[in-house]
């Protein structure tokens, strides 16, 4: 079932009505704070997280609580013990299968991502893929980053068997979960370990930063330009309800006749 | 066309122990006797990219892949350099803790899924997975015992 939907039953069952994702908790659904630390203690059964007095105000939409829900569930299934990571996440108002053809098909990311050059696909089965990527550098140099990932329909893992010369290793993954039939809550999560002298080298202490403070930025503002670049690019393009989107035929091909 | 192949075997050590065994590749040379070498170039504990030496009748063999860890129930593996005669070749090895009498042991399951080029030999290769597979298990067994004795 959606998050959103088994999330309006979970509501309805303690008897708060129309619980749809726009609704705020204490204006449009009458949420006291009892009422809110009620329905917290039956999510965190029904959705199997754990939910902080930090995490749920009544102030929120229903659609912030499935938001925070399904950050939860993201980061629980989270494997690996690094020593550094990030997690970033947004809502897409396209249907996951959507999100996750337009992530697997790296064949046709240089027409999709501003910043990727290139693509040279070693291996893909399907579930495994190994890739060489080249993407914009500084001074307009082309770097080239080499992936390999394991694709599943709501998560695709990745890691880097050459990583950057500042880090030891690198991984992460794109988590997908669906919010309805048309919104994707879509994560992207990092892990990493430092190579510290390269990384004091490239990313020297300063301004109140260290080294690791400023690789964590760093790499955090290229998981939300790629967030950003998908939400951008998915939610301009229309989509077939009933076709894969990989295969969708666009008009040009249409009208060529193919 | 893709087929899959699975095996099981109920092995005396813990899941954490037969996982370990199975992670650390530096170990399977002494394990199996016809790994002639087998290192990872990559390992984050939960990663590896990985290259393997195997003594095929005599002809060296060399496997070069991947696999991820979900440390204590699941090792999921692709050979990015197929074996010859073979289009695809992934699978995984399960982890499931077993109470019995003699203690904590793990059941081991280790599935494939193979292409081949030719489709014919697709019955004999399933066999001739399945007793590979099969010795590999024995063989991680006999280590694991020889060793917790």
């Amino acid at each position: 079932m959606m998050l959103l939907k088994k999330l309006e039953d979970a509501l309805a069952s303690m008897d708060i009505k129309d619980a749809t994702p726009e609704k705020i908790l204490s204006y449009d659904l009458g949420m006291d704070s009892q009422e809110l630390l009620c329905a917290t203690l039956e999510m965190e059964q029904i959705f199997e997280v754990e939910l902080g007095s930090n995490d749920l105000f009544r102030d929120m939409s229903v659609l912030d609580v499935a938001r925070v829900i399904s950050r939860k569930l993201a980061l629980k299934s989270r494997v690996g013990d690094f020593d550094y990571s990030l997690c970033e996440d947004t809502m897409i108002k396209v249907p996951m299968r959507v999100v996750y053809d337009a992530l697997f098909d790296v064949d046709t990311w240089p027409e999709k991502l501003p910043h990727v050059r290139s693509i040279e696909k070693q291996y893909d089965d399907g579930v495994f893929q190994e890739f060489d990527m080249g993407i914009d550098g500084a001074n307009g140099a082309l770097i080239t980053v080499h992936s390999v990932r394991h694709c599943k329909p709501d998560r695709i893992k990745f890691f880097q068997p050459s990583p950057p010369k500042f880090l030891r290793h690198h991984c992460g993954e794109w988590i997908l979960h669906p919010l309805s039939e048309d919104l994707t809550h879509v994560f992207t999560s990092h892990q990493w370990r430092l190579e510290d002298g390269v990384a004091a080298e490239m990313f020297p202490a300063k301004d109140g930063l260290t080294t690791a403070d400023s690789v964590h930025s760093w790499l955090s503002e290229h998981a939300r330009f790629a967030l950003t670049c998908w939400k951008s690019h998915l939610e301009e393009r229309p989509y077939h309800a009933k076709d894969n989107y990989s295969r969708t035929i666009d008009s040009s091909e249409s009208r060529a006749g193919l | 066309m893709q087929k899959t192949t699975t095996v099981e075997r109920l092995i005396q050590a813990s899941p954490e122990q037969v996982y370990e065994a199975y992670w650390k590749l530096g170990e399977w040379p002494l394990v199996l006797p016809n790994i002639l070498e087998a290192r990872a170039d990559y390992d984050d504990d939960v990663h590896q990219y990985f290259t393997m030496v195997a003594d095929k009748g005599g002809q060296r063999e060399t496997v070069r892949g991947v696999r991820i860890g979900t440390p204590y129930r699941k090792l999921e593996m692709c050979q990015f350099q197929a074996p010859p005669g073979f289009l695809l070749m992934r699978g995984e090895w399960r982890f499931e803790p077993v109470e019995n009498g003699s203690g904590l042991g793990t059941k081991v399951i280790a599935e494939r899924i193979f292409a081949m080029e030719d489709a014919s030999g697709e019955a004999a290769a399933a066999s001739m997975l399945s007793a590979l597979l099969a010795e590999n298990l024995l063989a991680f067994d006999k280590y694991l015992t020889g060793k917790l004795e």
